[in-house]
């Protein structure tokens, strides 16, 4: 917009980590801190934060309008993640698998400083490949129903990527997506679903499992760095930094085995790339020599893996008019989104579907819908 | 309002076309303010007809949205021409045909204010206020709701909104928008006879939805938009050709049904939505009200006006 | 509007509304089947309050009227996820 002020990227960023210094901004720049908040979906973090912090009172009257309208939904989306886990429980208590729940709802069941102020979408859970007809099945008599997908999407789904197509429950509205892996199976750097299985965790008083603390952030920094869009990719950062401390202060062999652990699971690229751009983007401590370790082990680290760090950090910065819109994060994400797309299929399968997907856009919409 | 302010009638149409193009026009219904950008003659025209009455400011510190009505960056601009609404860059909505432009705009700004208000608690319903006191309309698609609030606005009830009851968790008040009123089809006839001074925007015409305008909301709903009023009815209106006017009381129980299911947000309030419709539907009275004829729908409504809940100051 | 663990209500002369805490749901349930939940939750049984309750509001009804009538109650109730099975009677 034309005189809007706007607010640096790396200023958004140090308000996301110091809301008490939105204290001093004044209320233009409260305007694009706002609508750059929104657009990354960090607007409940800040509003968290804001609260938290006791500063709540202390800022314009329009501008906690906007705060607490955030803080409502995310307070409440944290319950509505307990009640819809529930249901879930309920509907697959008869199929015999494990039942794994990811990112966002496994950060609420763990009770980790990584859910506060989340906006959660859909319920991830994981289970067995085999056991992905009963589930699916399951749910369907439960009241989800498997969504008007073209059979194009359909046979995508089941064929190539690591999921079902997301299911929504028509009574609630709610969409859970059902996992075998937290890759795609064609993608070159799957992982042994077996061994993230094996080392899951019960949590108590209920019938799911979460990752370990090491899977939960290898599977975070895996998803980051395997995904096309970025409109999220600095909440996940966050997210990341907020497992990241948490574990760390948990345990002091962590960040050895976290290590380790991706070593075994083949995935050091994207843990490398997450400890290298949550330490340069969000100040996150990372000690050196586990990152001299995942050095070693993606030895040599080439010139590849340098370009795609700086990349990266362009393209985790908000892409929007608030931070000025700065070309060189468009370019950034224009290259990530092709990555991501290249990563999860074949190229010769993946331009097939970006020319498919193009091609239904510009016909689709006709005079006669809304 | 006490102090002086602006209404968009005092700019030339030139003038709003400019700060349009710019994106530098903020528009204030009620409590909202809505920065918009546009650079269609055809959107600019509509908010200078259906907006004259309602106070802007050009390039303001802080707006609650900031929207776009433009045309696609793509072959969409120019084969089978259409429209589309962006807040703050994103699109929410597939585009539309390119003439309905103006009414994008307007169903954009509800959905801004159904999906990100959380403030309050959001009614698919008109809401107007007499003496004080607010009446809610919750109703379906089809039930005449808006035929219904576009004729009491005009024969003594403030409008606060055709499509959004927003209501206040802490205090239970509704807050008025006084946003054009959305009609079509017979209605557009109807109210033309019944209200021959009224002021319309532009006319679209739809496969699926028929012929659709704006009816530009009266002086006086717009002048005193920044007060709230108290619910003591609702009614849930249902049109039925040939049929005298009815009025029958409702149970709270199944009023309470169908108000959460007319809320956009209820779900994601939780606790505060229960709490807050159990409240309200408390406090009202509650009716359905059957009709087909505006002036027997106005006299019922005139006599209900007079007719308190308990327990009403 | 009473609260207590489980359910949030609202009672009205012709119903009442239940937020269910525990699932997120909301119901809303007459008179009769409310009882019958407040029986539920006292660890009474549920069949026979919301048969009592039915009995004083339509004292023209037969015996046998009221328990079928009461059995409809209790199923609704179970079906919408508010009453466990074991605890009907």
């Amino acid at each position: 917009m034309s005189n809007c002020v706007t607010i640096a990227a790396r200023d958004f960023v140090e308000l996301i980590r110091f809301p008490e210094r939105a204290v001093a901004i004044s209320l233009a720049q409260w305007d694009s801190l706002l609508r750059v908040a929104k657009h990354t979906n960090l607007i409940g973090r800040l509003a968290e934060g804001v609260i938290c912090k006791g500063i709540h009172q202390n800022l314009p009257p329009k501008v906690r309008t906007h705060l607490d309208s955030a803080y409502v939904l995310t307070t409440h989306q944290r319950e509505a993640i307990g009640w819809e886990l529930r249901h879930i429980s309920k509907a697959l208590k008869n199929v015999d698998t494990d039942i794994v729940v990811l990112k966002g709802a496994a950060y609420v069941l763990r009770g980790s400083s990584a859910a506060q102020g989340r906006l959660f979408g859909d319920v991830d859970v994981l289970v067995a490949r085999t056991a992905l007809n009963n589930t699916e099945a399951a749910l369907m008599v439960h009241g989800w129903t498997a969504g008007q997908h073209d059979p194009y999407d359909q046979k995508f789904y089941r064929q190539w990527m690591h999921e079902i197509p997301p299911m929504t429950n028509r009574a609630r509205g709610t969409v859970i997506d059902v996992h075998h892996n937290i890759l795609p199976t064609i993608a070159r750097n799957c992982p042994n679903v077996d061994l993230l299985l094996a080392a899951s965790q019960p949590v108590p008083n209920t019938t799911f499992r979460t990752f370990c603390a090491t899977d939960m952030v290898i599977h975070s920094a895996t998803h980051l760095f395997h995904e096309s869009e970025l409109q999220n990719g600095l909440r996940d950062l966050f997210d990341l930094d907020s497992l990241l401390t948490e574990f760390s202060v948990a345990s002091t062999d962590f960040w050895i085995e976290l290590a380790d652990r991706a070593a075994l699971l083949r995935l050091e690229l994207p843990v490398y790339l997450a400890l290298r751009l949550t330490k340069a983007i969000i100040g996150t401590s990372v000690p050196g020599q586990v990152l001299a370790k995942l050095e070693s082990s993606m030895q040599p680290v080439s010139r590849r893996i340098k370009a795609l760090e700086a990349i990266y950090l362009r393209a985790l910065m908000p892409d929007h008019p608030g931070c000025g819109n700065h070309w060189s994060t468009t370019l950034a994400r224009g290259a990530v989104f092709l990555r991501g797309h290249f990563l999860r299929m074949p190229p010769t399968l993946l331009s097939w579907h970006l020319s498919r997907k193009l091609v239904i856009r510009l016909f689709r919409n006709t005079s006669r819908s809304t | 309002m006490s102090r002086p302010f602006r209404r968009v009638a005092d700019l030339s149409l030139a003038e709003l076309r400019q700060h349009l193009r710019a994106g530098s026009f903020a528009l204030q219904t009620g409590s909202l303010t809505s920065r918009i950008r546009s650079g269609l003659p055809d959107v600019a025209r509509s908010i200078h007809v259906l907006y004259g009455n309602h106070a802007f400011e050009i390039a303001p510190d802080f707006s609650d949205f900031h929207v776009e009505v433009r045309q696609p960056r793509n072959l969409r601009r120019w084969i089978r021409r259409q429209v589309e609404f962006l807040i703050d860059g994103e699109r929410p909505f597939e585009p539309l045909p390119r003439d309905q432009a103006p009414a994008f705009l307007e169903w954009g700004l509800n959905w801004c204010i159904a999906a990100s208000c959380h403030q309050w608690i959001t009614i698919h319903a008109a809401c107007l206020e007499r003496d004080g006191l607010a009446i809610v309309l919750p109703a379906p698609p089809g039930s005449g709701k808006s035929t219904l609030c576009a004729a009491l606005s005009h024969r003594g009830w403030r409008l606060l909104s055709d499509e959004l009851a927003l209501l206040d968790p802490k205090t239970l008040l509704a807050h008025a928008l006084a946003r054009p009123i959305n009609l079509k089809n017979a209605s557009i006839e109807l109210i033309r006879a019944f209200e021959p001074d009224s002021v319309w925007g532009p006319e679209t015409y739809d496969t699926a939805k028929g012929r659709v305008t704006h009816l530009r909301p009266p002086l006086d709903s717009v002048n005193r938009m920044l007060q709230p009023a108290r619910p003591a009815w609702i009614v849930f209106p249902r049109y039925e050709a040939g049929a005298p006017p009815l009025l029958t009381p409702r149970s709270k129980a199944q009023t309470f049904i169908h108000f959460t299911q007319n809320s956009f947000n209820y779900g994601p309030l939780g606790r505060s939505g229960f709490d807050t419709c159990a409240r309200l539907i408390s406090q009202c009275d509650c009716y359905d009200f059957s009709y087909s004829k505006l002036d027997d729908a106005v006299e019922v409504f005139d006599w209900l006006s007079g007719q308190l809940p308990a327990g009403t100051v | 509007m009473k609260a207590n663990q489980r359910f949030l209500v609202q009672r009205w002369s012709d119903g009442c509304a239940v937020f269910d805490q525990e699932t997120g749901d909301t119901h809303t349930l007459d008179l009769p089947s409310y009882e019958g939940l407040v029986a539920m939750q006292r660890g009474l049984p549920v069949e026979e309050t919301v048969y009592a309750a039915l009995c004083s509001l339509h004292p023209e009804m037969s015996a046998d009227e009221l328990a079928r009538l009461a059995q409809d109650c209790c199923s609704r109730l179970e079906q919408s996820g508010l009453l466990e099975n074991e605890s009907r009677n």
